[in-house]
């Protein structure tokens, strides 16, 4: 082995040492807002880090054919790849903090990226292995053989990452259980032009790698659908816009049955967060003007609906806002939209 | 023959006729009950207990069970029965229905339910009692429960609430038709478990200790995509607590009370089917 591989080695050995490091920090528990700060400051200077690295290891030692391929640079690869999942890993758990704010389920998330990231290594070191040992018993076809194996390896690598991804993807739309196609569908943009990268950069043999370009893509796609998002989000408080109450006009967001509850009082914000902590998983929030809320939900039993109007109120009791709140039922042909007019109209 | 409502106040004549952990349900949202007495006499000769079920849930009919039924003589539970009628017809209950462990009621109760219309059979019980050691050969104990399961006293009284909204709103209330007016109190605190995540309850195992010292099993709940391991990690957690806290001999109830139970329970304890019980049940018209 030569010294710039070596210094490659080294470099590289550090710059996955740092992304896991800052897998590990994640665990830490912090304050909310403290941990969305850090944890996009970490993951900015990561993929610098990353980028840096890559230049890096490119200016010490090219590889620009195939052929080039030997132990060395395979394992420069290999921990490479790991650097760049971990990043990617990284970034998906960030964008389901953003979109969950939940610092539990950040923890919960973070044994599956582990268990992830060990079977893509293990993944990659067995497609390594083989390469290997395609190049030193099959010396005259090595390159033919080579390069389809590598083909077909990284097309299984990516394929890998890319199912642990959709995974991690899909586990963000717990938070909203009847958005798991949309949430599943914004997520795509973030990894296929990963997984195209990785073929593509393959493919022109040459190691320009698309991945970061790749990644920018797609984070830039996330950004603009979760842009979009942030239309019908009120950013304050955090519940949905009057903009959100138009859709459910239209009918194509329904409620089974359909179950309307109309909040109007004082301080804005108090009756947002008392709103969002009483009201069960599977109701929104709309907040229809400052101190004007319309939370619509499916048809629940008369206890439930008095349950949770209990909750509300002792809640608001506690918080010193006083309430009115009315709700009811959607009628026969009625949307839960046209309800809320309903009921503001009482 | 004088037939009153049991109440907590005239409870204690009644109480050589009730198990106490029938008796200690007295007084509960939708628990009734009657007494009957000999004329002229201060203790009870009889005792008839139900409980409403589905009341106010839409798409359901009210109907009503029969937890406890007692009498020496035919002629006091004709009268007991003759009043319960009355009773339930004031709710618009639909349908009566008992079942209970083939021991329990006597022979003049049986003849009584029978006279009254009742159709009776013998089952195999929905009731499966284990004890705290029969929990051990789950294995479930060895394992660590993860952070995010939690012991019921670690909740405060707003995260309480707010869970069992959550169970409301989903329809699931368990065995315990009054979920809604019971307090964290009501249930173990160490042995019931929660799924604690963002400082909310988003799931419950909930277990009652009855008068008699019975784990009763009330609800098992959870929300979400990883609804069924997290499941497991309840029963993990209770199970774990409960051979830590209770002798080996304490009696755990599990009311097989809908499939997905029966299913579960049947799992965890493929040997064990459960007691003979007798069941019965009468259509009610609105006429009579």
């Amino acid at each position: 082995m030569n010294d710039s591989i070596m210094i490659a080695w080294i470099v590289n050995g550090l710059a996955v040492l740092l992304s896991w490091a800052a897998l590990l920090l994640n665990k830490r528990s912090v304050p909310a807002e403290q941990h969305e700060d850090g944890m996009f400051a970490r993951m900015c200077l990561l993929t610098i880090v990353a980028a840096c690295v890559k230049i890096l290891r490119k200016s010490i030692y090219p590889v620009t054919d195939i052929e080039q391929f030997d132990l060395g640079l395979i394992a420069i690869v290999f921990i490479e790849d790991m650097l760049f999942l971990g990043l990617l890993m990284q970034w998906a758990l960030f964008v389901d903090y953003m979109l969950t704010k939940s610092m539990d389920r950040q923890r919960l998330l973070l044994p599956r990226v582990y268990v992830a990231l060990g079977v893509v290594a293990a993944a990659e070191g067995i497609m390594g292995g083989i390469a290997l040992y395609l190049v030193f018993r099959h010396d005259l076809e090595s390159t033919v053989f080579l390069t389809l194996w590598t083909i077909v390896s990284y097309f299984a690598v990516q394929m890998l990452e890319l199912i642990f991804l959709i995974f991690s993807v899909r586990k963000m739309a717990v938070f909203r259980k009847r958005r798991k196609g949309p949430i599943l569908f914004r997520g795509m943009p973030f990894v296929i032009p990963v997984f195209i990268g990785g073929v593509l950069s393959l493919l022109l043999v040459k190691y320009v790698n698309f991945t970061i370009l790749c990644i920018g893509i797609g984070l830039f796609l996330l950004y603009l659908s979760m842009k979009e998002e942030r239309h019908y989000v009120h950013q304050e408080t955090g519940c949905f816009t009057g903009d959100y109450l138009e859709i459910l006009k239209t009918g194509k967001r329904s409620y089974a049955g359909g179950l309307g509850i109309l909040v109007t009082g004082a301080g804005d914000e108090g009756i947002a967060k008392i709103l969002r902590y009483d009201c069960p998983e599977g109701m929104d929030v709309i907040r229809l003007e400052s101190g004007k809320y319309y939370v619509a939900g499916e048809r629940a039993d008369e206890q439930a609906v008095a349950y949770i109007l209990k909750n509300l109120e002792e809640d608001a009791k506690a918080e010193g806002l006083s309430l009115l709140i009315r709700h009811d039922l959607c009628r026969e042909g009625e949307s839960i939209g046209e309800l809320a007019a309903r009921l503001e109209g009482m | 023959m004088e037939v009153s409502v049991l109440n907590r106040e005239n409870m204690a004549a009644a109480g050589a006729l009730m198990p106490p952990d029938v008796a200690e349900n007295i007084g509960r949202t939708w628990y009734r009950g009657l007494v009957a007495r000999e004329d002229g006499t201060e203790e009870a000769c009889g005792v008839l207990v139900w409980e409403y079920k589905n009341v106010g849930i839409s798409g359901l009919q009210t109907e009503a069970e029969l937890v406890w039924a007692a009498g020496e003589r035919t002629e006091t539970m004709d009268a007991l029965f003759g009043q319960y009628r009355r009773e339930i017809a004031s709710e618009y209950a639909a349908r009566s229905f008992f079942e209970f462990a083939c021991e329990v009621p006597g022979q003049t109760v049986l003849k009584s339910l029978e006279a009254q219309g009742f159709s009776l059979r013998t089952i195999t019980g929905r009731d499966l009692i284990v004890t705290v050691n029969d929990l051990q050969r789950l294995k479930l104990h060895k394992k660590k429960s993860p952070f995010y399961v939690q012991p019921l006293k670690v909740l405060n009284l707003r995260q309480f609430s707010n869970g069992i909204a959550d169970c409301m709103y989903q329809g699931r209330k368990g065995i315990l038709e009054d979920l809604a007016w019971l307090s964290n109190k009501f249930f173990e605190p160490d042995v019931s478990a929660c799924i604690l995540m963002d400082e909310k309850a988003k799931g419950f195992l909930l277990v009652h200790k009855t008068g008699s010292g019975v784990l009763v099993v009330d609800l098992l709940f959870t929300m979400g995509v990883n609804g069924s391991r997290d499941v497991l990690e309840l029963i993990r957690h209770s199970v774990r607590t409960a051979l830590e806290l209770y002798p080996p001999e304490t009696k755990v109830l599990l009311r097989r009370h809908n499939q997905t139970v029966r299913a579960l329970v049947d799992r965890l304890f493929p040997d064990m089917k459960g007691e003979e019980a007798v069941a019965g049940e009468r259509m009610e018209t609105a006429d009579e």
